[in-house]
């Protein structure tokens, strides 16, 4: 097993491009500062194929997905499944990151019962708030920032080697830092961007290896 | 946390979760799951029509008040 990092990025609407933006902005740049070695599958390049080689040929510890996902998969670009129930196997002894839908709670339990695996997502839908007026250039969003900067402390709390547990603590730690930033900044469209980030730390899972690192 | 369903969710509920999103910005859109994102005015008929998404806006809405007096007391800590 290689202490490098698997991140797959697939860009085919809005929600995959925000998330693929933001996965750059804090995720990637990280890893170029820490000087870790990643594998980046970005836009079409996020298919089940290529998905596959690198688990095979670079053995990453650390796999990052961004995508669209359910109970039992998260996909790539275009919807391609990339992990799912079928090729499940090729994930395990892994730490596995889905930002994406419901993907931890059958998927998630799942890998998280095989040996030395870790497994952190979503038991239920990822729901995020964007400001329609900055779409252009998703990563000034401050409102998109609040949800995605969460979800991602898990990665670069694994990337600064931490183990997963204090991975998952620090995301819930990040989620209450921009609850209470809305709750005393508070304005119009507060309570409904609060009930999201409330709702995305809730629903937000780690299961398997708690001891896991890169 | 998972509890409400299209029997019992009471009309007034909707209503006040309908006048919240009312008071949305129009500059926002909400993005759930894989469905595309949404402006108010798809949210707001997603609530109208008490379907699956506007059920899941109602818990997410009624989960953030339950939890409004926790929340401000951790606030009054920063």
């Amino acid at each position: 097993m290689s202490s490098s990092i698997l991140i797959t990025r697939p860009t085919y609407d809005d929600s995959t491009t925000y998330l693929s933006e933001w996965a750059e902005e804090l995720v990637i740049s990280f890893c170029k500062e820490k000087g870790v070695k990643y594998f980046d599958l970005y836009e079409n390049k996020a298919n089940r194929e290529q998905f596959e080689k690198i688990l095979k040929r670079h053995n990453p510890k650390l796999v990052a997905l961004n995508g669209h996902g359910s109970e039992n998969e998260v996909c790539g670009h275009n919807n391609e499944p990339l992990l799912d129930m079928e090729n499940y196997g090729l994930a395990t002894s892994r730490i596995i990151h889905a930002l994406a839908c419901e993907s931890s709670k059958t998927l998630g339990e799942k890998l998280s019962q095989e040996s030395n695996t870790t497994y952190l997502g979503y038991d239920e839908k990822f729901v995020f708030v964007n400001d329609q007026s900055r779409s252009s250039q998703p990563k000034r969003d401050p409102i998109l920032k609040s949800f995605l900067e969460p979800a991602n402390t898990v990665l670069t709390t694994i990337i600064k080697g931490n183990s997963a547990e204090e991975a998952y603590q620090r995301s819930q730690e990040k989620y209450d830092y921009w609850i209470k930033y809305y709750l005393t900044y508070y304005r119009q469209e507060s309570s409904i961007i609060i009930s999201w980030l409330l709702w995305d730390k809730q629903f937000q899972r780690l299961k398997g290896n708690k001891e896991a690192r890169l | 946390m998972r509890v409400a369903t299209k029997e019992n969710i009471q009309d007034d509920v909707w209503k006040m979760v309908k006048y919240r999103y009312q008071a949305m910005p129009p500059n926002l859109k909400i993005s759930i799951g894989g469905k595309k994102s949404m402006n108010k005015e798809e949210i707001l008929e997603h609530i109208m029509e008490r379907d699956e998404i506007g059920r899941m806006i109602v818990e997410a809405q009624m989960n953030f008040l339950r939890n409004l007096s926790n929340l401000t007391s951790n606030a009054s800590k920063m």
